[in-house]
């Protein structure tokens, strides 16, 4: 059948008309189908932030965690891909708090991250029963600083004792001192006579000061005799002010190589002990926060913290790093936890004060 | 060597960025210092962040040269508008407003500006010559010793009150109280929090001194003034006249100097008390002590000389000891600690250059301040004639703002607006607003002091009752019963005369 | 207007009185050394409301002779207030600051400042230039503020804040 030459126009335009209209909607369809959010199948293996990082730290500027997020920081803004600036926000109140809650309560997008102290935010988790975050649920990116416990005396009160077993035999008698009521100095001697068994740490005589210049002075004026102490923080006092006799490490610290370790000496549960007392600070996200979105991170993160020129800042401004990436990081937060959320006495006697 | 590294220090002030560091510095100094509640402490706060990666001596030259100013510039603010401008300017109030309510604002600035400039400076000066003595000084004061200043303070406080006695008293326990709510300094429980974290860290200095001095003022002006001088009076008064009261008074600035330094030198009291209680004992050595409190130009000279006198004194226990004797000293502290110095008793040995470089700029800070208050104090004056309704946006929504920055805690205004309706309250019951607020300062270190005490005594007593302890208490009971005994002689004179 | 002020007194130590009784209350939960100053000074201060209480309502000498105890009269002038000050007054100005609180919280410095500034001048001056002024000084101000200062400035709880 022939077809006049309009109407071979008019049907050409209906049905270019018509296939342009299925066309329209099934290109719609497809980019539907594009729009719609990755199965998990296709998650992309890295994260490319496109706005400006969040870094919460919840204690004041100037302070020793401060300082660790302000060397740390900008070798992370090298090494995450794109192009954007990590930016550091001091949230300070009750004791970390308020700023771990903040962090906690974020959204788990990777635009707010946090630097918090596991080991005092596991105590206030355990034992405060207003606390609103739950530290195992954060995901850990890494560590950039360790802090071991050492047991100092004062050469001013008793020169005489010059290892653990002289204070094992008089430490009734002495006066120990803490940083403050519930702070690492304090919690040590404790778990140490628990899980160690050789004293009763019941018996044990405390004087809380206010923050370690306060126990430096009361060194001085001779009214304290133990303090247990940081090796990282007071290798600058020792000898004047703090004798160093016991590291809490599995193996001799760089930094005071002639001081033996709690499993040298020979007390009992050693390792659990050391584990418990590391005073690490940690790199958190909030909870539920993307693995492909963590990963950039912590791999991003531990770059940075190995970065020569980070380590060499950091040495330089007496803050060494002591890197620990994050499944280390994860596996030393868990076994704290468990640690010390069996401690029941010592959780009964931080409630109560 | 000392003198090696103060004129390092020199060197350093004299190049075109540390001039401008200098200046700058001054002049947030003095503007911080104006604005109610925005004193040192939330100044180098707030800076200390952007100072990060700096040459510490240039970091330390700019918070030095705030430091300096702001103490000046917050007596600018308790003269003109009866509000102080740091918590260090709350005596200011009691006889620089009344006289710029005379018209002689331009006059109490100077004599005020003066105090502070030589006060400073001579205070300056022993410090440099005792840099030696440092420890051994700072080492003499123990918890028992704190605890005992401490509660002098408080005493002192309560027999400087006018108005009503029992309402005072009230007031001091109940602000006390207040002082108590939050995370125990002793035993790390909270106490009084009633569930909510915010409560962890207790009622905040500065919303709490805004609140008290800035809103309830604000809210009073909103009340009952077209403007905050009664009347347009011309303003009078002169600079002359201004350096002579300081120098007429020239026992009663040496006395106020000693307290001030003093004060400040002793770790842990907060240095604010000084201006206090160099206004109580102006008071109370006066032949004549009915005239405080109506504008008398000693009841400026006392309070500020103290003032300056005591910002550097407390450098005695921060530097030697790193312990703070106030709450701008703890931020002092964690600058030292971000641009890498060890604070501590070892301080002075390892860092004499930055030690140094702080006592130089001080120098300029306090003169340049003064000065620039001195003569710029005619022009200042002019905002007592400025309307109401000008003034209480801008300062409610400043002091607003400032406590908002301080911790990025929006709870914080609420703080501030309870204690301006407090503070209001107490203003028309008759009691002084000064009592809600320095117990909340004294409280927390009282209490510390005496636990720490309690603990290392074991309870052996007698450890409260040191040489130190004794005469610190002997003074106190001294000044308490002192008025007692004058009035007694007096009437003796009397019927003796008869 | 001493009704004013005899009322406002007896509010004030009242609400006083009950929020001591709601902190004794709390004082067992604690250990003795947190709870041993607290208390003394709770004890304390309910004496010294009950005796002002009595002073009130019974105007004993002795206790008047008491309340005017000083060491040093010191007459301070300027905080002295005015007596014309009306209840009604006194709740609006409260209810202006209380607003900007408020306000700040829910929508943020800049709109709660601005709105408070154009409403608070307007009630004093009744001046639409001087309103027009206020609030652009008043914006000026924060937003400069909010350059000089760390960090974002609270934007309100209803806009995305904290």
């Amino acid at each position: 059948m022939s077809i006049t030459r309009r109407e071979f126009i008019k049907y050409s335009i209906i049905t270019s008309a018509a296939l342009f209209g299925l066309g329209c909607i099934g290109g719609s369809e497809k980019e539907k189908k594009e729009n719609i959010t990755p199965t998990p199948t296709e998650t992309p293996s890295e994260w490319i932030p496109e706005k400006e990082i969040q870094l919460i730290i919840p204690y004041k500027a100037g302070g020793g965690t401060d300082i660790y997020a302000r060397i740390v920081a900008p070798y992370w803004e090298k090494y995450l891909p794109g192009d954007q600036p990590i930016v550091i926000i001091n949230k300070l109140g009750g004791g970390g708090v308020v700023g771990t809650t903040a962090i906690y309560q974020a959204k788990p997008d990777g635009y707010t991250i946090g630097l918090i102290i596991p080991l005092a935010m596991i105590i206030n988790q355990l034992t405060k029963p207003e606390v609103q975050y739950d530290v195992l649920k954060m995901p850990v990116l890494g560590s950039p600083s360790a802090y071991t416990r050492v047991v100092c005396t004062n050469p001013k009160t008793v020169p005489d004792i010059e290892n653990w077993d002289d204070l094992l035999e008089r430490i009734y008698d002495l006066t120990f001192a803490t940083y403050g009521f519930g702070g690492t100095a304090h919690l040590a001697p404790l778990l140490t006579g628990y899980e160690s068994g050789l004293y009763d740490p019941r018996k044990l005589h405390f004087v809380h000061y206010s923050g370690t210049s306060g126990v430096i002075a009361a060194f001085e004026r001779k009214e304290a005799d133990v303090y247990f102490g940081a090796v990282e923080a007071h290798t600058a006092y020792r000898n004047e002010v703090f004798n160093f006799i016991l590291v809490f490490k599995n193996e001799r610290h760089e930094m005071c190589p002639d001081v033996p370790t709690t499993v040298e000496v020979g007390i009992p549960n050693a390792e659990k002990i050391n584990n418990a007392l590391t005073d690490i600070k940690a790199f958190v996200a909030p909870p539920e926060t993307p693995a492909f979105i963590t990963n950039t991170l912590a791999s991003s993160l531990n770059k940075a913290m190995n970065d020569p020129l980070c380590i060499k800042e950091a040495k330089e401004k007496k803050r060494p790093i002591t890197p620990r990436n994050a499944k280390e990081s994860v596996k030393l937060v868990n076994e704290m936890f468990k640690t010390w959320s069996k401690q029941d006495e010592i959780i009964e006697l931080l409630k109560t004060g | 060597m000392l003198f090696e590294v103060i004129s390092i220090a020199f060197s350093q002030i004299f190049t075109s960025l540390g001039m401008a560091l200098l200046l700058f510095g001054i002049v947030i100094g003095l503007t911080m210092g104006i604005i109610p509640g925005l004193g040192a402490m939330a100044t180098i706060a707030l800076i200390l962040p952007f100072t990060y990666g700096w040459e510490k001596l240039d970091a330390f030259l700019l918070f030095s040269a705030i430091f300096g100013s702001t103490t000046v510039g917050g007596s600018v603010t308790a003269i003109l508008l009866n509000t102080p401008g740091t918590p260090e300017n709350i005596a200011t109030t009691l006889d620089g407003y009344p006289m710029a309510r005379k018209g002689k604002a331009a006059e109490a600035i100077a004599t005020a500006a003066f105090s502070s400039m030589c006060g400073g400076l001579i205070s300056l000066a022993v410090f440099i010559a005792t840099i030696p003595l440092l420890r051994s000084i700072s080492l003499m004061f123990g918890p028992p010793e704190i605890f005992w200043l401490g509660f002098f303070a408080l005493v002192i406080i309560s027999a400087v009150t006018k108005g009503s006695f029992l309402g005072s008293l009230i007031i001091g326990c109940f602000a006390l109280i207040l002082s108590f709510h939050g995370l125990n300094p002793i035993t790390g429980t909270p106490r009084f929090v009633h569930g909510f974290i915010y409560l962890y860290d207790g009622f905040q200095l500065i919303p709490v001194l805004l609140g008290t001095f800035a809103v309830s003022e604000m809210i009073k002006l909103s009340l009952e003034r077209e403007s905050i001088a009664y009347e347009v009076v011309k303003v009078e008064g002169s600079i002359k006249k201004g350096i002579k009261n300081v120098l007429k008074n020239r026992y009663l600035f040496l006395r106020s100097l000693v307290i001030g330094y003093i004060i400040g030198a002793i770790p842990g009291i907060g240095g604010t008390v000084a201006n206090y209680l160099a206004y109580a004992q102006a008071v109370q050595t006066s032949k004549n002590p009915e005239t405080f409190g109506k504008g008398d130009p000693r009841g400026i000279v006392a309070p500020e000389t103290a003032n300056n006198a005591k910002d550097v004194g407390q450098l005695v226990p921060t530097l030697s000891l790193g312990i703070p004797g106030s709450g701008t000293m703890a931020v002092l502290l964690g600058a030292f600690i971000l641009h890498g110095i060890q604070p501590g008793p070892f301080i002075i040995r390892d860092n004499l250059d930055v030690v140094a470089m702080i006592a130089v700029t001080l120098v300029f800070a306090f003169s340049l301040s003064c000065l620039f208050v001195m003569f710029l104090g005619q022009y200042l004056a002019r905002l007592t004639t400025i309307d109401v309704y000008r003034i209480v946006p801008i300062v409610l929504v400043i002091c607003f703002i400032a406590v908002y920055y301080i911790r990025y805690e929006i709870l914080d205004i609420f703080v501030t607006l309870l204690f301006g309706m407090i503070g209001y309250i107490l203003v028309r019951i008759n009691v002084s607003r000064i009592l809600l607020v320095l117990p909340i300062i004294i409280g927390p270190i009282i209490e510390r002091n005496f636990i720490l005490s309690l603990s290392i005594c074991r309870g052996d007593y007698t450890y409260f009752f040191g040489p130190i302890s004794i005469f610190l208490i002997l003074i106190m009971v001294a000044t308490i019963i002192y008025p007692f005994i004058k009035r007694k002689y007096k009437l003796k004179k009397m019927s003796w005369g008869d | 207007m001493v009704e004013f002020k005899g009322t406002l007194e007896v509010l004030l130590y009242l609400s006083i009185v009950i929020y001591l009784l709601i902190l004794i209350t709390e004082l067992p939960k604690y250990s003795w050394n947190a709870a041993i100053f607290p208390l003394l000074v709770i004890i304390l201060s309910l004496i010294l409301i009950f005796l002002k209480f009595l002073q009130i309502l019974t105007k004993m000498k002795w206790l008047d002779k008491v309340d005017k105890l000083t060491y040093v009269n010191i007459n301070i002038q300027n905080e002295h207030a005015k007596e014309e000050v009306t209840t009604r007054h006194a709740v609006i100005t409260f209810l202006f600051t209380l607003s900007l609180a408020v306000g700040v919280y829910l929508v943020g410095f800049f709109i709660a400042g601005g709105l408070f500034a154009t409403l608070y001048v307007y009630y004093y001056s009744r001046n639409i230039k001087n309103v027009a002024f206020m609030t652009i000084l008043v914006l000026t101000l924060t937003y400069l503020l909010s350059r000089v200062f760390y960090g974002e400035i609270w934007k309100g709880i209803l806009f995305g804040g904290g």
